[in-house]
């Protein structure tokens, strides 16, 4: 689904991306782990048009979106949550679930303006869509409260609604877990796990919290400096001593 | 012509150079912008007309009561605004500066508007320009004091931040506001003085302006304009680029009213912004920026 | 109460037209029993309301900063009483070409300025505010300078001008108003707050955000376009001076005093800036002092503006505010433009 090819990537003299590869799998759940400033979250950037890579190509379903602008990659099917994730606090939860709708409006300008039959029927057919959503989400209930007034991790859950409506090919979700509970990172993985198999939803995954990287992701890309140091199966890649000693540390195995 | 020219030229550049350092003070402290720097720039100029002409000091008198009158309105904007003064307000701040603008300029115009249109000051000195070359170079001797005494300010300017504890305060502020507040800088102290100095700094540019112009209430807002237009052309983020970018768009205005005409003056400096803004957004010297969102 | 609080406050939320035009009815009716100075302070407010409501969209939904609105207001002024003068079109030609053409103008100017954002973004505008007007002054060919010209007025059904162009004023601001909030209740809207929010999100989510800018700056030129070529038939004089940078703060005070992101407050603003203006016309310098204060006590005090009080009022509720916390059952949104949490 999506391929990344040699992709580098630098402010000035720092080098924050260096000549990386991995690609996703149609319907994966691949994890993107490393220690902080690997670049993983510049990568999620660079994929999402959000900065232009200086080498290197990416290419979502076989066609090249290297140069594309965030907005056309989401129109592509490519949608994200970002790792501070903060909802619109300007509009209600359902609306700005409704914006994950984007930039499908059936209806023009014109339309909008004089509130033709049409636009009202499209909105009303978004608001039930993202009611849907929010629903399965768990999240019904807080549809007509302000962004804003959710907990962070409320606020999570519905930036995932929001990504998820237009039902894209491809989820790009950058630690989802920060700041949850035990429990409550079991919960996402399963919601993770499902949305993969409800939607057939590709989705590569940040995350730091290794236990939902082990419940959720099939398949693991190990970063450390801006290079890609291991990609395979969880089990083998943290057995890898490169990876131990970069990321996980020498402790992990005493702890597990 | 061409001497004369360049003169003032340089000599008002180096008044929008101050005008510029202040918003760029502003800036790397508080990530601020001020409107209302132009407008105490204009009343610099009011007050050295009181000082001078209608109480009949001389000139070195006038600088000190300037000085005050501007640390009193820095302060006074400082302890008004404080609310504000973080990233989220940025917006709301910039607004109520622009208030702060019309208070400044609704004041002078209380205090002087029924005394006439346009006010003359006396000139700081009186004598010949100065004659180089044969008569090849010539300095007006206005000119030569205006920039002599912004270059004296731009010392001080300097001298501070390198040589005192705030102006070391105010750089580490600006490096990593974070930072700062963590090993325990008094921000709160560094903001005000920020805003402070921002203030006097063009209220000493409306002091040194006053003598080579006609002053009237309106003038702040197209002084701040130049000022923030020379700041942008340097990059927002360095001093010395400040004040060569006063000085670039000084000459410019100067050139553009000596050789196309007096009335395209004023336009050259919207033109100059609106393409520095656009093409050069990180300043002459900072590189074409790069892509965001 | 006899009257169902309830009720009305429903309606006005649903964005039924019935409430708006009830008081442009109203107004009509004041109006016409107004004598002249009244009725041409009244039109004032409706044309300005007409401005602000565009303004709002810019400044209030989409969190843009500009100061070029005088200047493009000017230009629909200009463009209206100088195709009369010179040309001879009759003025409802010459209001829609000033309409379309400051739409594309503005549009045209920003268009660069757009990848710019917050200060920077008003810097331009400024800049390009200035260089219009400085055309004003200096194009005397075409615009008769700094001294200005007679704009000629306008008569329908046998009333006299300035009964006429409140009219007028009054039909086309209510149903630019109506369209407007239409458009902000629609998917429109939520680009526009999505942009001011969060716009690397909003790019995300599939926001276009030069296109939304831009159509949200060309909805508000637009706007102030149609009030300016209104304002020319108004005034019967046109001249630079009404255009000035200080006319563009008079008009950020109004929508900030009415309140940003709502569109009720895009009426009550310009009601009482004028009111206020209209009480300093003579003073030398309280005119500033006062909208100085104004315009800093309402950032600091009350930023919202007044145009949520007025809904708490027809709510019938007195507490509620956005910012403090997460309440339970509230509505809020772009469906109902309460009390929103505007940063600004």
């Amino acid at each position: 689904m999506l391929d990344i090819r040699n992709v580098s990537l630098s402010f000035g003299a720092l080098k924050v991306l260096n000549n990386a590869s991995f690609s996703l799998g149609k319907g994966e759940v691949l994890g993107l782990i490393g220690p902080n400033g690997a670049g993983k979250t510049s990568m999620m950037n660079v994929i999402t048009g959000i900065h232009r890579p200086q080498t290197g190509e990416i290419r979502l379903g076989g066609i090249d979106i290297t140069t594309s602008k965030p907005h056309e990659i989401a129109e592509r099917g490519l949608r994200r949550t970002f790792q501070t994730s903060l909802l619109c606090s300007g509009m209600s939860v359902v609306e700005n679930v409704m914006l994950g709708l984007e930039p499908q409006p059936a209806y023009g300008f014109w339309g909008a303006l004089v509130g033709s039959p049409k636009v009202r029927q499209w909105e009303e057919e978004a608001r039930q869509k993202s009611m849907e959503m929010l629903d399965w989400m768990g999240m019904a209930a807080f549809a007509d409260r302000p962004g804003s007034s959710l907990s962070f991790g409320q606020q999570r859950l519905v930036e995932i609604a929001r990504a998820l409506v237009s039902r894209p090919s491809v989820l790009l979700l950058d630690e989802p877990a920060v700041g949850l509970t035990a429990p409550r990172v079991d919960e996402l993985a399963e919601k993770i796990v499902s949305i993969r198999t409800e939607f057939g939803t590709s989705i590569l995954l940040i995350e730091h919290v290794m236990q939902l990287v082990f419940a959720a992701c099939s398949r693991v890309v190990v970063m450390n400096a801006g290079e890609v140091i291991a990609d395979g199966d969880p089990k083998t890649v943290t057995a890898d001593p490169r990876v131990v000693e970069s990321y996980l540390g020498r402790g992990y195995y005493a702890e597990s | 012509m061409l001497s004369v020219l360049l003169a003032s030229g340089v000599a008002n550049g180096l008044l929008y150079g101050l005008v510029a350092l202040g918003v760029v003070v502003l800036a790397k402290a508080a990530n601020a912008f001020n409107f209302s720097q132009g407008d105490v720039m204009a009343l610099g100029g009011f007050v050295s007309y009181a000082v001078i002409v209608t109480m009949g000091y001389g000139s070195v008198a006038a600088l000190p009561i300037v000085v005050i009158v501007a640390l009193f309105v820095g302060v006074l904007s400082y302890l008004l605004l404080r609310p504000l003064m973080d990233a989220q307000h940025a917006v709301a701040l910039l607004t109520a500066t622009i208030g702060l603008s019309f208070l400044v300029k609704g004041t002078i115009r209380l205090i002087w508007g029924r005394q006439g249109d346009y006010f003359a000051v006396p000139p700081l000195v009186s004598g010949p320009p100065i004659i180089l070359f044969d008569g090849a170079v010539i300095i007006p001797l206005q000119h030569l004091v205006m920039s002599g005494g912004a270059v004296l300010m731009l010392a001080l300017f300097a001298l501070f931040f390198r040589f005192t504890r705030l102006g070391l305060f105010m750089r580490s502020v600006a490096d990593n506001p974070r930072a700062a507040r963590i090993v325990g800088i008094p921000t709160e102290l560094v903001l005000c003085s920020a805003m402070v100095l921002s203030l006097v700094v063009s209220a000493v540019a409306g002091f040194l302006l006053a003598p080579a112009t006609l002053i009237f209430p309106d003038m702040g807002f197209s002084l701040f304009l130049k000022g923030f237009a020379a700041a942008i052309i340097g990059g927002m983020m360095s001093l010395p680029g400040a004040v060569i970018g006063g000085v670039l768009l000084g000459v410019t205005e100067v050139l553009v009213s000596g050789y196309i005409s007096s009335t395209a003056q004023e336009l050259s400096a919207f033109v100059l912004i609106f393409v520095a803004l656009i093409f050069f957004p990180r300043g002459l010297f900072g590189g074409r920026s790069s892509r965001s969102v | 109460m006899a009257v169902p609080v309830q009720s009305i406050r429903s309606a006005w939320r649903s964005g039924s037209w019935v409430y708006p035009v009830a008081i442009a009815v109203v107004v009509a009716l004041i109006g016409m029993t107004l004598n002249p100075y009244l009725l041409f302070l009244l039109t004032r407010v409706v044309i300005f309301s007409m401005l602000v409501a565009g303004l709002n969209v810019l400044m209030g939904y989409s969190g843009l900063l500009s100061f070029a609105h005088a200047a493009l207001f000017g230009i629909g002024a200009y463009v209206t009483g100088l195709m009369q003068v010179h040309l001879g079109v009759p003025y409802p030609v010459a209001l829609l070409t000033a309409t379309v053409g400051v739409t594309g103008a503005g549009t045209l100017l920003v268009l660069p300025a757009l990848r710019l954002s917050g200060i920077h973004l008003a810097i331009a505008t400024l800049a390009v505010a200035q260089a219009v007007h400085w055309v004003l002054i200096n194009w005397s060919a075409v615009t008769f300078g700094a001294g200005g010209f007679r704009a000629p007025s306008i008569a329908i059904f046998g009333l006299n001008a300035t009964q006429s162009i409140f009219l007028t004023s009054l039909v086309l601001t209510t149903i630019g108003y109506l369209m407007v909030r239409q458009l902000v209740r629609t998917s429109f809207g939520r680009k526009f707050v999505a942009i001011r929010d969060n716009s690397v999100a909003a790019a995300a989510n599939g926001v276009n955000v030069t296109a939304t800018k831009t159509i949200a700056f060309a909805l508000s030129a637009g706007c102030a376009g149609l009030a300016g070529g209104l304002y020319s038939a108004l005034l019967g004089f046109v001249a630079p001076e009404s255009f000035n940078l200080e006319q563009m703060i008079l008009m950020k005070v109004m929508a900030v005093v009415g309140g940003l992101g709502t569109m009720l407050g895009s009426m009550i603003g310009p009601a009482l800036v004028i009111f206020l203006q209209e009480q300093l016309r003579d003073s030398q310098g309280w005119l500033e002092i006062i909208f100085g204060a104004v315009l800093i006590g309402f950032v600091l005090f009350l930023p919202k503006g007044i145009a949520p009080l007025i809904y708490r009022v027809l709510a019938g509720k007195r507490t509620e505010t956005v910012e403090t916390g997460p309440r339970t059952g509230q509505k809020v949104g772009l469906s109902a433009p309460t009390d929103r949490a505007v940063e600004n």
